[in-house]
């Protein structure tokens, strides 16, 4: 074993030029459907004059319509569908991470109809509960934000309970608790029907297939502070979920200190699907697709796949939101059934192909 | 301080679901000692080590590495103090071997530039055997070779952790358990050669031949407790092999030196049963 001790340093299998190429066409992808999102609906706006607009030409008259949709419906839209995007990626990596299998995904397994029943709950019992203790309605917007969000975080938290015994995550169980969790939460959700009244029923159905037709600026402003704080914090969480890979007694003797890794993990997806699930509904499937796709081109180290999920996750949640724009215009699908289905097949192609890998 | 003890563990102890996994431990790690558990199955082998590498908290007992309460210690330091080759482990991702090894480097030790890194990673490589499977995904390897990768990502632990704590535990769970012939000896030998420049090794062997060959002291385990320690030749007798691990084998031994070896009884002429 020791003959070979002058090793020349070993190359990388991604180098350093490589990776940031890769950061450098997310970007650009970012970019390119931000200004296809903010262009595309009723009124067509090309690219060039999307940027004359987002550059200043605001004030301009001659632009005066077309700022208009642009400020006031479109980039509030585009900026809430990148930062859902983001965060559905985000933990959809971190749960993949925390579960130590790539097949964990927060809508899959429960953890965002646990954040939207939470939230169902405000709406549907809320004006009920406020009524009752003579406040005047409506609920303030930042509640179900909050709501969502010990929704997600009891959801997650039971889940690992289920799932996890001493340390060993078992693939089955986890999807299986996820089923049982879904199949609950949905029940729930569906007694909260019969006791809603039309304005109710209506926000009901959005939550349960995910659009993200309602954005204002009011919702990006209370989706903002809870998502990008977590975007920055969350690569820092990588050399601890790169060592958990290994097992975690392993990332233990490698100096992590894994309960509160784990514990962090639990949070901060609760904070991204709850903040999320509360904006545009419960999206599956986004948080599953992207962290694969860039596991088999960037590879599965967590300081470069958490950021790029956040990249690849806005980008394809817009271009999942203008295709749920276009298809049936002028009406607009659930931006959740484009997502399940370009997702379900990933999905059970993830399952196949785990066979030959063995790791049940 | 040159020759205190590495480690230190005073009658430690171990409760599981009500059931004594391991009492009274009374063990010292000295430098450029390399120590062999042995026992049955289910003797407390594994409890031991993880008692030891500061995973478990024991029940009753002390556990020092060097001066300190290994309690008081935190993680990132523990890790640059000593360092475990796991038994197996399946990972989940697609990392490659060299990444495997590289997590060993990540974050541990001081002063170590990207450079540095990269050439400890490319020695880990080479001494672990493994430096041209290093593009390979670990998932795809054999068994031993994946057992070679993670020897080679605690070597990388190790290296790192030296920039820190040049005094060093290592623990190996069975290391040769899924290794042909060839790299059993490997590895044990890479071992050993980290022995002689004062890391002190603790392994489980089932193979007391091994065993035998290797360490300086065997820490024989019966039900929990240590039964018996010593060097090899003065305690692997017919009588302990008897007791402990319940076979008839006779213990040889090799002219020169006086090592002991064990056979099964069959292939012992004369004596065949059944």
């Amino acid at each position: 074993m020791a003959e070979a001790v002058a090793a020349a340093p070993h190359s990388l299998p991604s180098g350093r030029t490589a990776t940031g190429l890769a950061f450098a066409a997310l970007a650009l992808l970012a970019l390119a459907a931000c200004l296809l999102s903010i262009g595309t609906g009723a009124v067509p706006i090309g690219p060039a004059r999307v940027l004359e607009v987002l550059t200043g030409g605001w004030a301009d008259p001659m632009l005066a319509r077309d700022s208009l949709v642009i400020l006031n419906i479109r980039l509030p839209r585009t900026l809430l569908g990148l930062m859902v995007g983001a965060g559905l990626a985000v933990s959809g990596a971190l749960m993949q991470g925390l579960f130590r299998n790539p097949l964990a995904d927060p809508a899959l397994v429960g953890v965002s109809s646990g954040a939207g029943l939470a939230a169902a709950c405000v709406i549907v019992l809320g004006d009920r509960l406020l009524a009752g203790l003579g406040i005047p309605g409506p609920l303030p917007f930042a509640l179900l934000p909050a709501a969502a969000f010990l929704g997600g975080l009891a959801a997650t938290l039971g889940l690992y309970l289920v799932a996890t015994r001493s340390g060993r995550t078992s693939v089955a169980t986890m999807l299986l608790a996820g089923i049982a969790l879904g199949a609950l939460t949905g029940a729930l959700t569906g007694l909260l029907v019969y006791a809603s009244d039309d304005r109710q029923l209506r926000d009901l159905t959005f939550w349960s297939l995910g659009s993200l037709g309602g954005a204002t600026w009011a919702k990006v402003a209370a989706t903002a502070p809870a998502i990008l704080p977590v975007l920055v914090a969350v690569p820092f969480l990588g050399r601890g979920l790169n060592a958990l890979v290994l097992g975690e007694a392993e990332a233990f003797h490698l100096g992590i200190r894994v309960e509160r890794l784990k514990r962090l993990a639990i949070l901060l997806v609760a904070i991204c699907v709850g903040a999320g699930v509360s904006a545009a509904g419960v999206i599956g499937f986004v948080g599953l697709v992207v962290p694969h796709a860039l596991r088999l081109t960037l590879g599965p180290e967590h300081r470069r796949l958490l950021p790029a999920c956040a990249l690849l996750g806005g980008a394809l949640l817009l271009l999942a939101d203008v295709a749920a724009r276009l298809v049936a215009a002028p009406a607009e699908l659930p931006i959740g059934i484009v997502t399940a289905l370009v997702g379900a097949p990933v999905f059970l192609w993830l399952l196949l192909g785990r066979n030959r890998l063995a790791d049940a | 301080m040159p020759e205190s003890p590495l480690l230190t563990a005073e009658d430690l102890a171990y409760t599981a679901d009500g059931r004594d996994l391991v009492t009274d431990a009374f063990l010292t790690v000295e430098p450029g000692s390399f120590q062999a558990v042995v026992g049955p199955n289910g003797a407390g082998k594994s409890t031991l080590l993880r008692l030891l590498s500061g995973e478990l908290t024991p029940a009753r007992g002390r556990l020092a590495y060097g001066a300190e309460p290994a309690a008081s210690i935190r993680p990132w330091r523990l890790a640059c103090l000593r360092a475990v080759l796991p038994q197996s482990a399946r990972l989940a991702f697609p990392f490659s071997v060299a990444d495997v090894a590289r997590i060993g480097l990540d974050g541990l030790g001081r002063g170590l530039s990207r450079r540095d890194r990269e050439r400890l990673l490319g020695q880990a490589l080479a001494q672990a055997d493994v430096a041209h499977l290093a593009d390979r995904p670990y998932q795809s390897l054999s068994g031993g070779e994946q057992a070679r990768a993670q020897f080679a990502r605690v070597l990388c632990q190790l290296a790192a952790g030296r920039t820190v704590a040049p005094r060093q535990v290592l623990f190996l769970d069975e290391p040769t358990a899924s290794l042909d012939l060839r790299h059993q000896g490997a590895i044990l030998d890479c071992a050993d050669a980290l022995r002689r420049e004062g890391t002190g090794i603790v392994a489980i062997l089932h193979d007391l031949n091994l065993a035998a060959a290797y360490a300086d002291t065997l820490i024989v385990m019966d039900a929990g407790r240590i039964v018996a320690r010593g060097r090899p030749e003065a305690i692997l007798r017919d009588a302990l092999v008897k007791e402990v691990f319940r076979v008839d084998w006779p213990v040889g031994r090799v002219p020169e030196g006086g090592r002991p070896f064990l056979l099964p009884r069959r292939s012992v002429a004369g004596t065949q049963h059944l």
